[in-house]
């Protein structure tokens, strides 16, 4: 015990640190009873006059929204408990209205030298700010969704809010991403995208298709978008990552058959992909080349087999541009004229070649040109394109300037044409202009007070490897008695407000204060309508017919597959099969069309016989229409029978 | 900055134009302070400014304090968006209600 005192200081000196802690603390007994809560917790709650008083007289909300069950659960299992982004509605004791607060917090069981639990030990942190700000990115959202008119158009704006709007700015990479959803209904809600900026430098892009349309589908897809992303985000590595989903699709039918391709790309340009199922990405060159990556070779997800990985490299000015089969999958055309043609358009719209597009980065052009030069005719299935080009960004912005009013704005001219350069929306560069010129303000105005020549000031931006600008005003001044104006006070607050963090360093050498907030530019939303030229007729379409199987030749289908019949083509050839049982094998050589939905119905009844021990074996003529898409996306098929 | 200011039947009009930040701060003040006390019912249009910070805030509620003590009221008009989000961030938009125009902020 004494020697615990010895090396955490003197008890006094424990009180005041605790007190001054800018998260809330505190601890309570076993009876419900307060023994401690310092300053930042009373202020969240707004109330005082804890200590010795039980939690349902001092704090009755924490009973009513059932907060009491998680400091049970710390008893019963003697594990921390913790709680994420948890709202509560605190009244006023004194009759003001009811606050929301949101609140991270961690209950963990409170010991006695003998390892007893007396009591809990909480911390509570006040993440209102960070979920208000998360709702308001929500609400743009919600009003695209009133800009629908159409019945239905509410799947494209449930898949919009689920949807990454905000793609990262880096230092290594220009990220861009376009979307359209299908005109009808009974496509729509599969795709979606990703990027994944990493702490060192890395991006992370995706792109999937989960089978099937409709709410349903959307639902799936936010689910393996979330887990995929997330691992991410925690540091699993994307091979872990795809595995993990690779795992879920298994155990969950309406993620089987998801098609996915993920690449990342490092800074020193390796990129390191999978294709699941999934068409190849393009690489185009700076140079005007383009070339498909070759397929991997894996599986759509959940099929139980490993996934696949290869490396490609990508030089300085290079593009890579991940899709979805929408892209390729258009009425009327066939795959392989439909890859030629991307191929011809992406490396035009690479090249700035295609349409006029002046202030767009390479990558959300390619995207952004290639969806609207390939869709002008209709699409029958989501589109989704993402791309990255290896550039070198400014990633630095430093002046010095005399300490005087006339320099603010000169920073801040110098700041915006930076973060132009960078490619920053109007918006973010709204908010950190203000921030440079009250950081610069204060500066000049109070931190040569005392010196008879005014001195300089330092300012410092710089774009993070995960994009965050971070913005370092500097003096060397002594910030004497300036005028007792609240600007100073207020100055700050605004930039609080506007921005995400404010650290403010003063020593014998000056003053420092530095900011940072992530950049981001927007994906592209394109609606069907929106494109120029486009003609909304329906494609024809045509049916498929069944050859029963003879002595020479196994079962043939003949004619179209795709999204409206595909789930006839499953009903008939699972009956064959007498659902699965029976081995089967299926020639498609004379298939017309073969659409994703027909692959999906394909790759489901090959896993489904392979969990019952037996086997469907698919045949296709090299050079046909099936042949070709069952090779874009991997699925194994016999040439001849 | 660029200031001009009128008188449309009995409501003070001030226009700003171009940037507001601290090497226009005194040149702010002394404008708005001597309209202040001319006439206690100003719009303030700020459809021209192209860059506003605390300095400007703090000049409007200057503004706002001196004619509120004689029941006046000031109004804005036509704020850009980056202006407008300036005004909610600081919690100032009840104290400075913001229109259109001016000639909705007016007839208010």
């Amino acid at each position: 015990m004494s020697h615990d005192r010895a090396s955490s200081g003197a008890p006094e000196d424990v009180v005041r640190a605790y007190e001054q802690l800018p998260i809330g603390l505190i601890a309570a007994s076993r009876d419900r009873t307060f023994v401690t809560t310092n300053a930042a917790y009373r202020s969240l709650v707004g109330r005082s006059g804890f200590i010795g008083q039980g939690l349902d007289t001092v704090l009755p909300e924490a009973m009513a929204q059932n907060l009491v069950r998680y400091n049970e659960r710390a008893y019963e299992t003697g594990e921390p408990q913790v709680l994420r982004e948890w709202r509560v509605e605190l009244g006023d004791p004194s009759g003001g209205p009811v606050r929301e607060v949101f609140a991270d917090a961690v209950c963990a069981p409170w010991r006695d030298d003998d390892g007893a639990v007396i009591g809990l030990n909480c911390y509570v942190i006040d993440v209102t700010d960070r979920v208000r700000e998360r709702r308001t990115v929500q609400e743009t959202a919600d009003d695209l969704e009133r800009r629908f008119t159409h019945v239905g158009d509410w799947l494209a704006a449930l898949q919009h809010a689920l949807l990454p709007g905000r793609l990262p700015v880096l230092p290594d990479f220009a990220v861009g991403a376009a979307y359209m959803i299908a005109e009808q209904d009974s496509a729509a809600g599969g795709d979606w995208y990703d990027a994944v900026a990493l702490s060192d430098g890395r991006v992370v892009l995706v792109v999937g298709d989960v089978v099937g349309h409709g709410v349903a589908a959307t639902a799936s897809m936010g689910r393996v978008r979330s887990v995929l992303r997330d691992r991410i985000d925690d540091g699993a590595t994307p091979q872990d990552a795809l595995a993990a989903i690779d795992r879920l699709a298994a155990r969950d039918p309406a993620i089987t058959g998801t098609t996915v391709c993920v690449a990342e790309l490092r800074p020193d340009g390796v990129v390191d992909y999978c294709t699941a199922g999934h068409p190849p990405p393009l690489a185009l060159e700076a140079g005007g080349q383009a070339r498909f990556l070759a397929l991997t070779g894996s599986q759509p997800l959940g099929s139980g087999e490993e996934m696949r990985w290869r490396s490609d490299r990508l030089k300085a000015g290079d593009s890579l541009l991940v899709y979805s089969d929408g892209l390729v999958e258009r009425p009327g055309i066939s795959w392989q004229a439909s890859m030629d043609e991307l191929d011809e358009v992406a490396r035009r719209t690479a090249a700035g070649e295609a349409l006029r597009d002046p202030g767009r980065n390479t990558a959300d052009r390619i995207c952004a040109q290639t969806l609207e030069l390939l869709a002008r005719e209709g699409v029958t299935d989501d589109v989704t394109l993402i791309a990255a080009t290896r550039r070198p960004a400014p990633v630095l912005v430093a002046l010095e300037l005399a300490a005087e009013p006339t320099q603010v704005a000169i920073a801040r001219r110098e700041v915006d044409a930076w973060l132009q350069a960078l490619g920053a929306e109007i918006d973010d560069r709204a908010r950190i202009l203000v921030a440079v010129s009250e950081l610069v303000s204060n500066a000049v105005e109070h931190a040569y007070t005392d010196s008879p020549t005014p001195g300089f000031v330092h300012v410092v931006g710089e774009l993070t490897p995960d994009g965050s600008i971070r913005l370092s005003v500097r003096d060397e001044g002594s910030w004497g008695a300036g005028p007792s104006d609240d600007l100073r006070g207020r100055g700050l607050a605004i930039v609080e407000g506007l921005l995400q963090s404010v650290a403010v360093r003063r020593d014998r050498g000056g003053t420092a204060v530095t900011v940072e907030y992530q950049i981001a530019t927007s994906a592209r939303l394109l609606l069907p309508g929106q494109i120029a030229g486009h003609a909304p007729d329906d494609p024809p379409r045509h049916e498929f017919s069944l050859v029963p199987a003879d002595d020479e030749r196994p079962v043939r289908v003949v004619g179209d597959v795709h999204e409206g019949n595909a789930e006839d083509l499953r009903t008939r050839l699972s009956r064959l099969s007498r659902g699965g049982v029976d081995a089967l094998t299926v020639d498609l050589s004379e298939v017309t069309m073969l659409t994703s939905a027909g692959v999906a119905v394909l790759l489901q009844l090959v896993s489904v016989a392979r969990r019952q021990g037996s086997a469907v074996e698919l045949v296709a003529r090299e050079g046909s229409p099936a042949r070709y898409v069952l090779d874009v996306v991997g699925l194994p098929a016999r040439t001849r029978f | 900055m660029q200031v001009n200011s009128e008188l449309i039947d009995g409501v003070a009009v001030v226009r700003l134009h171009g940037e507001v930040d601290l090497a226009v701060r005194e040149e702010l003040n002394h404008v708005l302070t001597e309209i202040g006390q001319r006439s206690a019912h100003v719009v303030v249009d700020l459809a021209d400014v192209t860059f506003m910070d605390s300095i400007g805030l703090n000049a409007l509620t200057r503004l706002h304090a001196h004619v509120a003590s004689r029941d006046g009221w000031v109004r804005l008009s036509g704020p850009s968006v980056p202006v407008r989000h300036l005004l909610t961030v600081v919690g100032l938009e009840t104290t400075l209600p913001v229109f259109d125009d001016v000639d909705s902020a007016r007839s208010a």
